[in-house]
């Protein structure tokens, strides 16, 4: 069973890999990484700032497009080209196929959130031939190193999310709207809860809906938790407490995600 | 065959020329009137921001930053000052920036050196300030920011002092915080404390344009700050204070008037303090 599983995950990378499309991520990702030090020189003091910011938010664009591009990509491209046949007809379940996407998945979602924190840390080296060293006296790439596998940890459970969708429908479109509303949702419930929390009694906002944000916070991924570019981008130390918080909850909420899924994809028909 | 070629490469030739000439002409037109407005986004409610930014806050906020230095850059080199609209704007904007990202530097030291000097957002800067003192514990300016508006725009000299005692106590306070703070009662005027607030901002600008338009304010106040040690000279040597500016020339106690650096003409208002026609304000020459 474990062989399987770790086959159909290197099938997946290897597939992934051939896509250009990860190679023009990278590619422009990497040229953002390289602008962002030009474009900090616009800037007054925060150039540091600039840099991490623009960095950053490339790594997480470039680990984005993993679940929204390719991941809809190998998984409704296999049953809409009824590939996924030839995989089946093997000695291989339906749940060792749905856990070996993810596995392959998230290798690839974590080489290239590697590669483009590399090249972030690549483009602060560079920043500091060009700019006097004060600009980096805040410099902690500790905090760099850990926003970015927080944010890969985010990026996995949207990953997981898009199992489930293409699990559920056979159209790609339809997955990858489900996928953006995901992410979505998961970007901005936090704040909505918090917004209800402080507004109070003078939004007048009915109990009802208070309840549906709230019951939507569990249901959904709060992936706005997973951020912690701008405390990297100050220098600023990431709790240890909440990395371990947040860890817990990828693992948890992935594999629910992973077991709905096995069960949804175990009851259809795929003919 | 050839003849073919060469017809399309002239026609690619003129498509080129027609395509940059065009690209020229629509930047020179956008650009224009990208630099009269800052985007619509610091218009926006702060919560719809906040959600639309998406885990792209940083982002945002710096792309906010660069717009509202782009805008008032613009108007730097055009030497034109900013209205109370055009301030409010930038008021909306660095507070949006703000709400972003709090713990940034730019938009609070945008928010000191023109708010309250071109716009009188006196009480609007403070709150920014607050913010920032709050966001970014460590660092002494927004106390240093608050103690200079308390100062010197709202008079308040007991405020100003706990602000600059609170600064001082921070580490990397530069060591004449606390002498400032100590001597706070001593000063008579304002002119002195807004050379030195000057003094601290250009040091640690870097944008050109910025800095020229800091020098200059620098520049008229060290003259407005000589005319008023000269005005007290005189007061003292004669027992009254001069009523026009060149009784100081009549009288030996200065040689030769200073030049307003904007264009204006200093003299002493009915109180006994020295101002300017110019108001600290470029005077545009008359034909």
């Amino acid at each position: 069973m474990k062989s399987s599983i770790i086959q159909i995950a290197l099938i997946t990378y290897k597939e992934g890999l051939r896509h250009r499309i990860l190679y023009g991520v990278i590619s422009a990702a990497l040229l953002l990484i390289i602008a962002s030090i030009l474009l900090s020189g616009l800037f007054m003091r925060d150039l540091l700032k600039v840099i991490l910011d623009i960095c950053q938010s490339a790594t997480s664009v470039g680990g984005l497009l993993i679940p929204f591009f390719l991941a809809i990509n190998l998984l409704a491209g296999d049953i809409e080209n009824k590939t996924i046949f030839a995989i089946l007809a093997k000695p291989v379940s339906r749940q060792q196929y749905i856990l070996g996407k993810f596995t392959g998945l998230t290798l690839l979602t974590g080489m290239v959130m590697f590669i483009l924190t590399c090249a972030t840390l690549l483009s602060i080296y560079g920043a500091t031939f060009i700019y006097p060293q004060a600009v980096f006296s805040s410099l902690s790439i500790q905090s760099i190193v850990f926003s970015s596998v927080m944010a890969f940890l985010g990026v996995t459970v949207l990953n997981s999310t898009v199992i489930l969708w293409c699990s559920v429908t056979t159209s790609s479109f339809l997955a990858t709207l489900l996928t953006l509303s995901t992410y979505m949702i998961g970007q901005s419930t936090e704040n909505l809860v918090r917004f209800l929390n402080v507004s109070g009694e003078e939004a007048a906002v009915s109990p009802m809906v208070q309840k549906i944000v709230h019951g939507v916070m569990y249901i959904f991924p709060n992936l706005s938790a997973f951020d912690f570019k701008q405390l990297a981008a100050h220098g600023l130390a990431i709790p240890m407490q909440e990395m371990v918080f947040l860890l817990f909850y990828s693992i948890s909420y992935s594999v629910i995600m992973l077991m709905l899924s096995m069960y949804l994809f175990n009851k259809r028909d795929l003919s | 065959m050839n003849l073919k070629v060469m017809l399309k490469g002239f026609i690619l030739l003129v498509l080129m020329t027609v395509s940059c000439i065009c690209t020229n002409l629509l930047f020179k037109e956008h650009n224009q009137r990208q630099s009269e407005n800052i985007s619509p986004l610091a218009l926006l409610p702060i919560p719809v921001t906040d959600v639309i930014s998406l885990e792209f806050k940083g982002l945002v906020s710096d792309f906010l930053m660069l717009d509202v230095l782009t805008y008032m850059g613009t108007k730097l080199m055009n030497r034109s000052e900013l209205s109370q609209d055009e301030c409010n704007m930038v008021y909306l904007a660095l507070k949006q920036i703000i709400n972003l990202d709090p713990r940034s530097s730019d938009p609070y030291v945008i928010a000191e050196t023109t708010l309250p000097w071109d716009g009188g957002l006196v009480k609007e800067t403070n709150e920014i300030l607050v913010e920032a003192a709050r966001m970014r514990p460590h660092d002494p300016r927004p106390f240093f920011f608050l103690w200079y508006n308390y100062f010197s725009f709202l008079n308040d000299p007991e405020k100003a002092g706990y602000y600059l005692q609170k600064a001082a106590k921070l580490p990397g306070a530069p060591p004449y915080y606390a002498a400032l703070a100590s001597r706070m009662d001593v000063y008579s005027g304002q002119l002195q404390g807004a050379i030195i607030f000057l003094q601290e901002i250009i040091k640690e600008t870097d944008d050109p344009a910025l800095k020229k338009y800091l020098l200059l304010r620098k520049d008229s106040l060290k003259k407005m700050f000589l005319l008023e040690q000269s005005i007290a000279k005189f007061e003292k040597k004669f027992g009254n204070k001069p009523l026009k500016l060149e009784e100081l020339l009549n009288t030996g106690i200065l040689v030769r008037l200073p030049e307003d650096p904007y264009g204006g003409t200093f003299f002493i208002r009915e109180n006994g303090r020295v101002y300017t026609t110019s108001k600290l304000m470029r005077v545009k020459k008359t034909k």
